[in-house]
This record gives structure tokens, C-alpha cells and sequence, in this order.
């Protein structure tokens, strides 16, 4: 049986303009010492979608208050539009009731003009180019 | 110190010393015809390749890099709290196998310091080797399942010039190792 938690609430659905912002959640642990760099193996699918939140109903820091461990998370930006035109990619709105900023970023190991593998490792490194910076840096203290 | 007494000498002790090219692939006809001119293909009637040293920061860097990503296979299951799978040691050996393999490959036929790279956890249990250099870049990501593709991609900074495809791993692939030492104005 589904969690009703995690169920996308329709009624909130909207379709996400591509010059918004959506937010990502990246564990420190995910970013080796000591250089502690962004890096393409942060771009990675939980069931089937990267997890992430428009910043229409989120801000970083309620972003990464979602967080198991929010100390122990940094979040990255990435512009939707942007996102959208890498091949196979797509940005779709999925509120669940806990959370009315989820988003999904679905397509990452979606065969393209590549096969899946390559495309994959193509899109990631596309991705990470769309990266300028932290929107909340986990290592500021450190620095 | 001899060269057994020191832990790091004997986890390298595979650095390939000397070694004939088998062959590469994934060229297009007309890169092949270029380095065929370059005198760059495989030769086997040639004499085995001598390895030039390698010059001393650029070859421990290298070394450095992958003995570091060591590390990533004593992480175990759900490392990060989010369910993350492990990295084996098997795949670090892929890993490890394969840059020490190219940067002799680099010094032995181009007379040429493979760059250093970065080696960083991906998911399902695949690492990345990640080259980010000024005006390109190349990553290849080695599966944790060794019968699946190692896929590589890279393109320069403007996204014009991209180079990507499959290897095994088991070939030495000069087209990367040219991707990575090429002089670009």
C-alpha cells in the first residue's frame, strides 16, 4: 500500500517555469576530503528521480531542514530551463503533502541519442556544469 | 626505504614498467587516417615501448589520487545515511587499473604527463575518475557489475568539441590519453 505521505497531491501539481530555481540536497558525504568539491556522482536517481525542491515553495534552508541530518548537508541551485534542455531530461512538479516544493528530475539513465550508460555519464556532466556554487555551503565554517 | 618496505610501493606494484600496446578503438575513420600520419597506431612488429620516468609531483599526484579513492571501499552499505550502495574493491582495482595503465601508456607513446585526476564515489556502488582540467574535461564511470561498460564523456569548455563512448577497460585507449594531453590555444 502506497504511503498517502509520499503520494503527489494533484491538486497542488503546477507546471514549473523554466527560469525558476530548483533546490538540491547534497550530503557532505557525498564530497571526498579534503577538497570537499562538487563533483558528478552527487547527480544520482532515488527511485527513478533525483529529489529536489522548487524554490517557489522552499527556500535552501527549508530544503535542507528536510534533511535526516541538516548539518551535515549543503544545497546546490540549478535553473529549470536549463536542466530541461539536456537531452532526456525533464523537471516535473510532484508536491506531497509533507513537502509542496518536491520536485522530480526524471531521465537521468534514459537512453537518448547515447545509450543509457553513456548518456548518464553525459548528462551528469552536464549537470554539474550548471552548478555556479552553493547556495548553502556545508564546509563555510571550515573555510 | 626499499621499494617493498613501503605499503604504498606494493599496492602500485602493478604500475605497468614497460609494456607493447594492444590496441584501441571507438576511432571514426578520419581520426584513425590522422594518427596513422602521427605514427600514433599500434606497431606490433615494433620493439617493446620503453617507459620514460615520469616526472616525480605529476606521477605521485596520480598515484596519490587513486590510493586515496582506496578509502571508498571500507564505506560498506548505506555509507551516507540515504541508502547509498558500497564500493568494491574490485572496482577500485578497475579503477586503479586502469589510470596507472594510462598514465604509462601517456609517457610511453606521447611523451606526456597524464593529468591528474579526481576519484569520487557515483551511485550504485560506480566510481568516477574525473579529469577537470582548464579548457576540458573527461569523466569515466567504472560500474560496480565488472561485465557492464565503463562509459566516458568529455567535452571542452565551450561544449563544442565531445568525446564519448564505451571501453572494457582491458584496452588502452590513446584517443583518452590524447583527449587529456592535447595542446589547445
Amino acid at each position: 500500500m502506497a504511503d498517502s505521505e509520499n503520494e503527489i497531491v494533484q491538486e497542488w501539481v503546477e507546471l514549473i517555469p523554466n527560469p525558476d530555481r530548483v533546490l538540491m540536497r547534497v550530503p557532505v558525504q557525498w564530497l571526498r576530503s579534503p577538497s570537499h568539491q562538487l563533483h558528478e556522482g552527487v547527480f544520482r536517481e532515488t527511485e527513478g528521480a533525483m529529489s529536489v525542491d522548487w524554490e517557489k515553495y522552499s527556500s535552501a534552508q527549508e530544503t535542507r531542514e528536510r534533511a535526516p541530518n541538516p548539518s551535515q548537508n549543503g544545497v546546490i541551485a540549478l535553473v529549470t530551463g536549463d536542466v530541461r534542455g539536456i537531452e532526456g531530461l525533464s523537471v516535473e512538479h510532484e508536491p506531497i503533502r509533507s513537502n509542496r516544493a518536491h520536485t522530480g528530475i526524471h531521465g537521468l539513465a534514459r537512453a537518448g541519442s547515447l545509450p543509457a550508460e553513456e548518456s548518464k555519464t553525459k548528462r551528469r556532466v552536464l549537470l554539474l556544469g550548471l552548478v555556479t556554487g552553493w547556495e548553502i555551503d556545508p564546509f563555510e565554517a571550515q573555510r | 626505504m626499499s621499494p617493498t618496505a613501503d605499503p604504498e610501493t606494493v599496492e602500485f606494484a602493478d604500475w605497468p614498467a614497460s609494456k607493447r600496446l594492444d590496441s584501441f578503438s571507438n576511432f571514426s575513420g578520419g581520426e584513425d587516417r590522422l594518427l596513422r600520419r602521427l605514427s600514433l597506431w599500434d606497431t606490433p612488429e615494433k620493439a617493446p615501448t620503453t617507459v620514460v620516468q615520469f616526472p616525480p609531483r605529476r606521477r605521485d599526484g596520480i598515484r596519490s589520487a587513486v590510493q586515496s579513492a582506496r578509502a571508498l571501499t571500507e564505506l560498506g552499505e548505506n555509507w551516507d545515511g540515504e541508502g547509498s550502495q558500497g564500493y568494491s574493491l574490485n572496482t577500485w582495482k578497475r579503477v586503479k587499473r586502469f589510470v596507472l595503465t594510462h598514465a604509462s601508456v601517456s609517457e610511453s607513446r606521447f611523451r606526456a604527463s597524464l593529468p591528474v585526476p579526481t576519484v569520487n564515489p557515483a551511485d550504485q556502488g560506480s566510481l568516477d575518475v574525473s579529469w577537470r582540467l582548464r579548457d576540458r574535461q573527461l569523466l569515466v564511470n567504472f560500474p560496480a557489475d565488472e561485465t557492464a561498460p565503463i562509459t566516458y564523456y568529455g567535452q571542452n569548455s565551450t561544449g563544442n568539441n565531445t568525446i564519448s563512448g564505451r571501453t572494457t577497460g582491458r584496452e588502452h585507449r590513446l584517443d583518452l590519453v590524447a583527449w587529456l594531453i592535447q595542446k589547445t590555444k
